[in-house]
């Protein structure tokens, strides 16, 4: 046994070998967007005829969000998808782009509307439901005209690099090439509920409405007001999720143009942005660390206090090899889970 | 630039056009012969799920899937012409019936040699020239092979044909055969044209999506493997699921409907399943329906092959994956732990796992890789594989408890001619080998240190495993060596190794067309990770830190100070990596499987990892500069780089830090 554990650089020759390029960073961003509850098999790509409509970010506070087209033909429950839909409507009309976290769970203000007590608001809503069911009657028409939900709302949390957390990269090879990029961020994308939020917050409008009309409105009265300082940055955890909110809040969607994976700009991007474009001349780069100082990089801090760690000669690791067999060196070259 | 466009995709579509057209046969055969009866049809498309299994697999995939359309096709055609040109004389009906099914179970060599030969369009010159043997031979069966567009299959089997046909009569049948081809053509292409852009899905239609775009991921076990080790075992076949072109899941399904031949061959899913089954369910009698883990059961369908992929289209368009099924956790019976000393019953048994967790893992695969078979490019040798493991299926049933049969095991491995198969051969033997070396008798001691040594993924080094835990553990070690070696292996060399009689089916692409290209990896580093530095910059920015460098140069003298400095500079790199943008190293594949990096002259090694069982999709986002925007609804483009195709971990390599 030990005589061929000696041999393997012999027995095991190398069959392929690659040229590790990094890409330099580009302003161009590279997110790994996970849909956990999408199956590997059936991506959104226009070949399965749910490229995502539209994707919008909030690069600063860390939000991606992705509208994915809804068959509307199939398993369709058309009197909810209109209304619904023009929940989001009506909410976006008001302002409200954005829902949930992603919005700092803040909502537009809407004004209200005149003071004069009467029938207004019931009769509002009954043209809604008026209006609703013309839509469904019509509904390929309405479905046009963007009364309908037809899309479905995926998003998440950009989670940056993280120190002291794995890093990851993407890679991509050609021809004996490996050019590996820094990713930007990874997304973990979830279905979004932000038509429903549309329909309650809608639904306490129309209440409250309903209750002004029937009260009147009450004359704004003077307020206390509690003057609040708003600190810079806060050092506490709550302080820091108001920033934060506070932040998502005012952060504006980007909106981006998603370019499916098979057009030719996709392709353009692909090899222009993955790739070094001239491996040829470019650098040689060098570790920071060599095997010893990684090592020690990674191992735990001694718990020898007298400090005089030095590397471990190659004899000693030796000798660790072989007293020590369930350290985990042994079980590290494992394949990971 | 990669492949595109038109040229590109049809090359590429190969095997998606295999499923392609076999979507399309019942509706050719309707439109096809409109006046046929339902009663007619039927028959007809019973007949059809048997006859593309037999068809060998060609070289030229496109050709291939062209070429097999008109089979099923011309067949139901030809009986049904028969009916209706001929009713007078239901003699021959019945024996252009009873040609067709002797013809293949009798004739898988011949129908080899007819395969290659050009498709329907070029029915003249066929039936003049490519032709006349079996002409001579009968006369009378040209007319039914003329009939069928002059393919391969009908000339050979054309001798077993007894009826006679009149001069007209064969004109006539001809000149229909003749029309509707061409009728059947323009709809082919025409549906071609429009299913295109969902069937790349098998990939290398367009350069990413063979690999990472549609074509999915490289991965372990791809989509919800069932089964105890599955999801470690697995994947020894998860390979040529990338070039499904319509994903295992269909397929898998419609061979539940599939008749009886079919059912046996899902029986390599169903022995395996019922090594596991464990339950109290009142079905447990029915046998006529195999039994299914319910993971693995994509879609519930009582429709046919082609209905079922209309669904599967249908399902495509309509966003609705099928995916949201109940889903229970695996049951596994339970087994008390084999402690201590290695018996050979014991690796037995766990040989019995191993192969097990392979099967698992490898069934959906195969099953699909028979249904591209079947469907297209028609490999000869699948049919036989599936018979034979077939066969095998109870004897595997009793070697649950039965601890003699680990040969006999190896043999039904070593039956299927898959490099799969291959490789779960050489597993099997490895644990025999382990078996005959426990026995020789050695003491802990000397077992634990080439152990130790041999972990680093040498396939010629077996170590001495004692428990079933840890054979299962150098298994998915092994297997996951493999699959890189695989996955970024050479491709030629792939296919010679591969070859074990039949060379593999994918190699046209493999030769054409890396699967590298195009797709997207992830790779997963350490978080701790020592930062690359162009070499300008590394003084100044390893000045800082230059001490520790120095430390490790000169350890002895170093001062306790700078040895704490040396301990700070590795956390340093919490702020986050730092990477220059150049040539790293090299990415080195060894024959094993064992792949590592030098990075910049730190040792690392390459895993593999574990297999999403979620879409991934790497997205690259342009944002325009507020100020440059037309309109400001306009943010500029997200432009996906398609799915995720599979995913490495870097670890340290430790042979080579504690050398």
């Amino acid at each position: 046994m030990a005589p061929a554990a000696i041999e393997t650089e012999e027995d095991d020759p190398v069959v392929a070998e690659y040229d590790v390029f990094i890409t330099p960073e580009v302003e161009e961003q590279i997110y790994l967007l996970q849909y956990l509850n999408r199956a590997p098999d059936y991506p959104f790509t226009d070949a399965t005829g749910c490229r995502p409509s539209e994707m919008r970010i909030k690069q600063e506070s860390g939000f991606i969000e992705v509208d994915v087209p809804v068959n509307v033909r199939q398993n369709f429950n058309r009197p909810m998808g209109v209304r619904w839909g023009e929940s989001v409507r009506k909410t976006k009309g008001q302002g409200q782009k954005a829902w949930g976290i992603a919005s700092g769970f803040e909502r537009v203000h809407v004004p209200r509307l005149g003071g004069r007590p009467g029938a207004s608001g019931e009769q509002t809503a009954a043209d809604e439901e008026d209006k609703v069911d013309e839509y469904i009657q019509n509904f390929e028409d309405a479905n046009e005209k963007g009364h309908v939900l037809n899309t479905q709302t995926l998003g998440g949390q950009i989670i940056k690099e993280n120190a002291g957390y794995s890093n990851y990269m993407i890679g991509t090879f050609r021809d004996n090439q490996l050019h590996l990029t820094r990713l930007t961020g990874i997304v973990q994308m979830r279905t979004q509920f932000n038509h429903l939020d549309a329909t309650a917050y809608l639904e306490t409008l129309a209440r409250r409405r309903e209750k002004e009309s029937q009260e009147g409105v009450k004359p704004s009265e003077p307020r206390a007001l509690i003057p609040t300082v708003k600190k810079g940055a806060g050092n506490t955890s709550v302080e820091k999720s108001q920033a934060f909110l506070q932040h998502a809040h005012e952060e504006k969607w980007t909106k981006l143009q998603y370019l499916d994976e098979n057009m030719d700009e996709a392709y353009g991007m692909y090899h222009e942005r993955l790739f070094v474009q001239d491996p040829g001349s470019s650098p040689k780069l060098h570790s920071s660390m060599n095997n010893d100082r990684y090592l020690e990089a990674i191992s735990a801090p001694s718990s020898d206090k007298s400090g005089k760690r030095k590397p471990l000669t190659k004899r000693q690791v030796h000798e660790i090899d072989i007293s020590d067999d369930s350290d985990n060196p042994a079980n590290e070259a494992q394949p990971s889970k | 630039m990669p492949p595109k466009g038109r040229s590109a995709r049809s090359r590429g579509r190969g095997r998606g056009g295999g499923t392609d057209s076999s979507r399309k046969n019942p509706s050719q055969v309707e439109r096809a012969d409109p006046p046929a009866e339902s009663s007619e049809t039927t028959p007809s498309a019973e007949s059809t799920p048997a006859q593309p299994k037999v068809q060998p697999a060609p070289n030229d995939v496109a050709d291939a899937s062209a070429g097999s359309v008109p089979p099923v096709a011309l067949t139901h055609a030809e009986a049904q012409s028969m009916h209706s040109s001929r009713p007078s004389s239901p003699n021959t009906t019945t024996n252009a019936g009873s040609r067709l099914l002797p013809g293949h179970e009798s004739s898988p060599n011949a129908e080899t040699d007819t395969l290659a030969r050009p498709p329907v369009q070029r029915l003249d010159t066929v039936k003049n020239a490519a032709t006349p043997t079996s002409r001579s031979s009968s006369p009378s069966s040209r007319a039914g092979s003329s009939a069928r567009g002059g393919r391969g299959p009908a000339a050979t089997r054309g001798p077993t044909f007894k009826g006679r046909r009149s001069k007209e009569e064969r004109d006539a049948r001809e000149k229909a055969a003749i029309e509707r081809d061409r009728e059947r053509k323009a709809e082919r292409e025409a549906q071609a044209r429009k299913e295109r852009k969902w069937n790349h899905r098998g990939g290398r239609v367009r350069g990413r999506g063979g690999a990472s775009g549609r074509g999915g991921y490289m991965g372990v076990g791809d989509g919800p493997v069932s089964g105890p080790f599955s999801s470690g075992v697995s994947n020894k076949a998860s390979r040529p699921n990338i070039y499904l072109p319509s994903g295992s899941r269909a397929t898998r399904v419609k061979d539940e409907d599939d008749d009886s031949d079919v059912n046996r061959r899902l029986g390599i899913t169903v022995k395996k399943e019922d090594g596991y089954y464990v339950s109290s369910d009142d079905d447990d009698e029915v046998i006529a329906v195999p039994k299914k883990d319910i993971d693995t059961i994509q879609i519930s369908s009582d429709e046919d092959e082609t209905g079922t992929l209309d669904r599967k289209e249908r399902r495509y368009r309509g966003d609705t994956p099928a995916m949201l099924m109940p889903i229970r956790i695996a049951r596994k019976e339970h087994r008390d732990r084999v402690v201590g000393i290695n018996t050979e019953a014991s690796s037995a048994t766990s040989a019995k796992i191993l192969q097990q967790a392979e099967a698992a893992g490898e069934s959906p695969t195969v099953e699909g890789v028979e249904n591209v078979t079947r469907k297209g490019k028609g490999k000869g040798k699948g049919k036989v594989k599936d018979v034979e493991i077939t066969e095998w299926r109870r004897p595997y049933k009793g070697m649950w408890q039965d601890e003699d049969d680990l040969d006999i095991k190896i043999k039904t491995e070593t039956l299927s001619e898959d490099e799969d198969a291959v490789d779960s051969e050489e597993l099997a033997e490895e644990i025999s080998k382990n078996v005959v070396k426990k026995q020789s008798g050695s003491s802990p001691e000397a077992e634990r240190k080439p152990k130790l040594r041999n972990k680093h993924g040498l396939l010629d080094a077996e170590p001495v495993l004692q428990t079933d835990e840890e054979k299962t553990e150098w298994a998915r070690f092994q297997s996951s060596l493999h699959e890189i070696r695989r996955e970024l292996g050479p491709d030629e060399k792939l296919a010679i190794q591969n070859t074990s009689g039949d060379v593999t089916m994918r190699d046209p692409e493999a030769t054409k067309h890396s699967v590298r290209d195009d797709a997207v990896y992830l790779f997963q580093l350490p978080p701790i990770m020592p930062d690359l530095l162009p070499p300008g910059a590394r003084k100044e920015l390893a000045d800082p830190n230059s001490q520790p460098a120095a430390s490790s140069a000169n350890t002895d003298q170093t001062p306790i100070k700078v040895e704490d400095g040396a301990k700070e500079a590795p956390i340093s790199s919490l702020k986050g990596l730092q990477l220059g943008s150049g040539r790293v190293g090299k990415l080195r594949v060894h024959e094993s499987g064992r792949t590592t990096l030098d990075w910049g002259g730190t040792s690392f090694e390459l895993n593999l990892g574990q297999t999403a069982h979620f879409l991934q999709e790497t997205v690259c986002t342009k944002i325009t500069p507020e100020k440059d925007r037309v309109a400001p609804e306009d943010g500029g483009e997200a432009v996906s780089f398609g799915r995720v195709r599979g995913k490495f971990v870097v670890v340290p390599d430790w042979s080579d830090m504690l050398r």
